[in-house]
């Protein structure tokens, strides 16, 4: 809730979230333009584009040349601009040739050039 | 016959055992050339901090290793906040957020049983002072695999439950005070 009241919305918190008793659950409606896949990033190609791709601690357990295989994957579905979270522990130092800047050093945010 | 020689230092620790730790840091030598793992319960969301607080004693540099990075001599790597710290075959590090062992994460029985696995009768696991019992188990692999075993003497700790967990469970090699601990390990050089 701290967190919501720093983006000053002009908007309460109980607009987007049930809250009962010890917990909050969020309203049916943000999940109107969601949509929910299963996909094996070592199989799939997708053609989407997204602007903020959130892999948290997923590319630990895999060998370095499944993550090189994964990243370019990852890379090819971000738009231009767009944003890879990782884990905090993680990093891309074994990936140079994987074309991304780093936005925040600290948090692990990654940010794929706009041209 | 290979020499017994002692390359890596494993080192778990809980409640009272900072200052042993900054001690031991403090004492030893700019150009020894074993490599040291200090596996430390922490809180899990401070992630800034305890790094550099551990240097400003230290003459060897302290890092929290990141995922897939090699183990070098002469370098103190601290289990990062709230990843197990795994210690691999072809000596590299392996992070992982499993579940919490023992209630810890990063896990003291975790680091210790995987770095019995790949160094075996190369290293020394040191448990501290601490409040739960995590390390016992892990201690206890490192003999298996014929690595030293050391733990702080309990009666010395400020908490004595993980050292007296470890003497519980395993036949530990050595149990001594920390200024002895500290001794050792400098002369291992």
């Amino acid at each position: 809730m701290r967190n919501f009241a720093a983006l000053e919305l002009n908007a309460d918190f109980s607009d987007f979230f049930d809250i009962t008793e010890k917990k909050f659950k969020a309203k049916e409606f943000l999940l109107d333009n969601v949509n929910f896949t299963n996909e094996n990033f070592q199989e799939s190609t997708t053609e989407s584009s997204y602007d903020l791709i959130l892999y948290r601690n997923r590319l630990i357990y895999f060998s370095t040349n499944l993550q090189s295989k994964i990243l370019k994957k990852i890379h090819n579905m971000l738009s231009k601009g767009g944003y890879l979270i990782l884990g905090i522990g993680e990093n891309l130092l074994l990936h140079s040739d994987i074309k991304i800047n780093t936005a925040d050093k600290t948090e692990k945010i990654f940010k794929k050039s706009k041209f | 016959m290979s020499s017994k020689e002692y390359r890596h230092i494993v080192i778990g620790g809980s409640a009272g055992s900072f200052q042993s730790i900054t001690h031991l840091l403090s004492a030893f030598p700019s150009n020894y050339n074993k490599s040291v793992f200090l596996i430390l319960h922490r809180l899990k969301h401070v992630r800034t901090g305890f790094t550099e607080a551990l240097s400003l004693k230290s003459n060897l540099k302290v890092s929290e290793p990141i995922d897939k990075e090699h183990i070098k001599k002469g370098r103190i790597y601290l289990a990062p906040a709230n990843y197990h710290m795994y210690i691999e075959l072809g000596n590299y590090f392996g992070l992982s957020t499993e579940e919490s062992v023992n209630h810890s994460r990063p896990s003291i029985d975790i680091t210790f049983s995987s770095a019995a696995y790949t160094f075996k009768e190369k290293m020394i696991g040191i448990l501290l002072s601490g409040a739960n019992r995590d390390g016992a188990l892990g201690m206890k692999a490192v003999k298996e695999a014929g690595g030293l075993t050391i733990v702080q003497d309990p009666e010395e700790c400020q908490v004595r439950t993980m050292t007296a967990a470890a003497l519980e469970v395993t036949e530990i090699d050595k149990v001594m005070k920390i200024d002895e601990i500290i001794k050792f390990l400098i002369n291992l050089q």
